[in-house]
């Protein structure tokens, strides 16, 4: 389902990481793990295309990137002055599906925050926000950046929820240090530095 | 000197510059400016002039073949070097804007007194030479060389319109285009001399293949470059490497490389 | 139409009607402008040339300093990678290009409902002068908005927006200024119905190709 194939990316002379080669087949999670620096992030954001690798390929499966693959990183923000529901509205109609912000808030426990605008969110409903945008066409491919950073319980429960409903319908890529998270999974990357 | 380096290419160069450039000096002068002598200068001048904007339209196909390329998941090694042959093309032409600008400058000094006329070519120039300027300020501010070159080869698709403005049509229109001391039709219209023309030619044969000498040397020296790098990288102990683990299926899968 | 245009210009709009910035930024600069030009010829007789030239110049100033933000802005934000997932780069550029126009508008109208009453010039060609307001707009919003999106991920890029967009709106104000002071009775004008078709068409090209090539840059 998703084949990535001697992907390299590096930045100047030094390689962040080289010749990673896999394959995911639905209903496996993939736990990207390394020290700080090792390129995790960066490796996400090669696989969903955000950024460009030096070498090597990603093959994903068909179908318009915006409904295939959910996204959801530390670095990514918010907009300051969209509500909650207004987040969800603009990215379902970007992506031309149907959707039902009020049931999509309600599940990543934001109900109460609907009209809140996005600064007005702590970094645990900005993190829920995300991970609800994330999986809002329900992606065959979910890809999340640390996803239990900056939630309480609740929320981390809400992470291992998303990728146990994401087990059924697809697969899910994720990085993390977590040692809950990093239990999720069934398989693990290790990137060295 | 190495004198093995001496190809009877090379050869046939150097003793092709050496005869334009002196031919170029022992031309008849031109009696109807008031510096005769300095009407030689026309014989760099227009050659230079030729080659800027042809070398623009090099790094504009060289953008075009990059992005279509990017589009259709060509390998960046190959992207690279297109962005290269885009970069070396730009250098040339700011070398040969700036050179057309110097000698048009020297003439206008010579002729007439003073360094600038505002002349609208010499204006339009000027603006050729600040839109190249501003893609040198790009590339220098983007790290990342996969990101440095989609948005140089967008920089330099998205200056083809202003430039071919400026460059064919900003000299020619409204009374701007009839106040020009540029002559209009002393080359369509077949007015240069038999000596002029060859000189033209041969200083223009000379400049062009100096041209071509030099971005193949420096698409030359980007190849051992990056060859390089990739001997230092494949033999490189640091590098870093990727482990591909099913928990419970120890030891390491085989997809896994490093 | 494409489906997906109307959100984004939706969000482009409802955020600035929060944020207050884009469009205050453009009448801010046009004004500012507006009044130093205003000082600088109080008391002088200017010509048409001068008065369309100096029109231009404070229109380049107001686009080049404020429209670079549509792009440059959501990174700065960090929503720019949110935006890349979610939406059709052809859309993408539209929508910001729309909003763009819009702002360079505003700008045009404060600056030559009140520029050439205070230096004394009537406008004797109201539909060139239209036309080549329209055509300024959508060619300097087009270009400028471009550059703002190449420079999204370098190191300086509010500085490096308007020192790329600089030179490749020259084009757009050397017609804009032709047609303009066509529109202001300039006695040996030629063609400035030709310059304002000129300058449209360049607004046109901008809009029509503009989005092909930020479709290209946009994956990076």
């Amino acid at each position: 389902m998703v084949h990535v194939e001697g992907l390299g990316k590096r930045y100047g002379s030094r390689w962040l990481f080289r010749q990673v080669t896999f394959s995911l087949e639905p209903g496996e999670v993939l736990a990207v793990l390394g020290t700080n620096g090792a390129g995790k992030s960066t490796f996400l954001k090669s696989v969903v295309g955000l950024v460009a690798p030096n070498e090597g390929r990603v093959q994903l499966p068909e179908g318009d990137r915006r409904t295939l693959v959910g996204y959801a990183a530390l670095d990514m923000s918010v907009y300051p002055h969209l509500s909650v529901r207004e987040h969800l509205e603009f990215t379902a109609a970007a992506r031309e599906i149907d959707s039902n912000p009020v049931q999509e808030i309600a599940a990543v426990g934001l109900a109460g925050a609907e009209e809140k605008l996005g600064h007005q969110l702590s970094t645990g409903m900005k993190t829920r926000l995300k991970l609800a945008m994330a999986v809002q066409a329900k992606p065959p491919v979910l890809v999340l950046d640390e996803p239990s950073a900056g939630l309480d319980d609740a929320g981390r429960a809400l992470v291992e929820r998303i990728l146990s409903e994401q087990r059924e319908r697809g697969l899910a890529i994720l990085a993390t240090n977590d040692p809950t998270e990093r239990g999720l999974a069934t398989v693990e990357l290790h990137l060295e530095a | 000197m190495d004198v093995e380096k001496l190809t009877p290419a090379r050869i046939g160069f150097i003793l092709l510059a050496i005869g334009a450039t002196v031919y170029s000096f022992m031309i008849p002068e031109l009696k109807l400016f008031p510096a005769p002598g300095m009407a030689r200068i026309f014989t760099w001048h227009f050659p230079c002039a030729i080659l800027c904007p042809s070398y623009l339209a090099v790094a504009s196909y060289q953008a075009l073949r990059h992005n279509m390329g990017k589009s259709a998941g060509r390998p960046w090694a190959e992207l690279a070097r297109m962005d290269q042959k885009l970069d070396v093309a730009m250098l040339l032409s700011v070398t040969f804007c700036i050179l057309t600008m110097l000698t048009g400058m020297i003439f206008s000094r010579a002729q007439w007194g003073a360094w600038w006329q505002g002349d609208p070519r010499q204006t339009s120039f000027l603006l050729v030479c600040l839109i190249i300027g501003a893609y040198f300020g790009l590339r220098s501010s983007i790290a990342d060389e996969v990101r440095r070159a989609s948005a140089c080869a967008g920089y330099v698709l998205a200056s083809f319109l202003p430039l071919t403005f400026l460059i064919f049509v900003f000299p020619r229109i409204g009374k701007a285009g009839q106040t020009s001391s540029h002559p209009q039709d002393t080359i369509s219209g077949a007015k240069l001399s038999f000596e002029y023309a060859l000189s033209m030619s041969l200083v223009f044969a000379t400049v062009l293949i100096a041209a071509i000498f030099i971005a193949r040397l420096a698409l030359r020296r980007f190849d051992a470059k990056t060859q390089h790098e990739s001997d230092l990288l494949a033999s490189d102990p640091t590098a870093p490497s990727a482990r591909l683990v099913r928990p419970g299926t120890q030891p390491v899968d085989r997809d896994a490389t490093s | 139409m494409r489906r997906d245009l109307l959100p984004l210009l939706q969000k482009e709009f409802r955020t600035e009607f929060r944020e207050k910035a884009a469009f205050s930024a453009a009448f801010l600069l046009s004004f500012a402008a507006l009044v130093s030009l205003a000082q600088a010829a109080y008391n002088e007789k200017l010509n048409t040339s001068l008065a369309a030239g100096l029109f231009w110049v404070a229109m380049n100033f107001a686009a080049v300093v404020s429209l670079p933000r549509s792009f440059v802005g959501e990174e700065d934000q960090g929503t720019f990678d949110l935006l890349r997932l979610t939406a059709r780069p052809e859309s993408v550029f539209l929508a910001k290009y729309l909003f763009c126009v819009a702002q360079v508008l505003l700008a045009a109208i404060v600056l030559g409902a009140l520029f050439f009453p205070l230096v004394g010039m009537e406008i004797k060609g109201y539909g060139v002068m239209l036309l080549s307001i329209l055509g300024g707009a959508m060619s300097l919003a087009g270009s400028v908005c471009l550059c703002g999106a190449l420079v999204t991920k370098a190191s300086n890029r509010h500085l490096l927006a308007s020192a790329i967009a600089t030179p490749l709106v020259i084009p757009i104000i050397v017609m804009g200024v032709q047609s303009t002071r066509a529109a202001l009775g300039y006695p040996q004008s030629d063609g400035g119905m030709m310059s304002s078709l000129g300058i449209v068409c360049y607004g046109v090209l901008t809009a029509t190709v503009g989005p092909t090539l930020f479709a290209w840059t946009w994956k990076n």
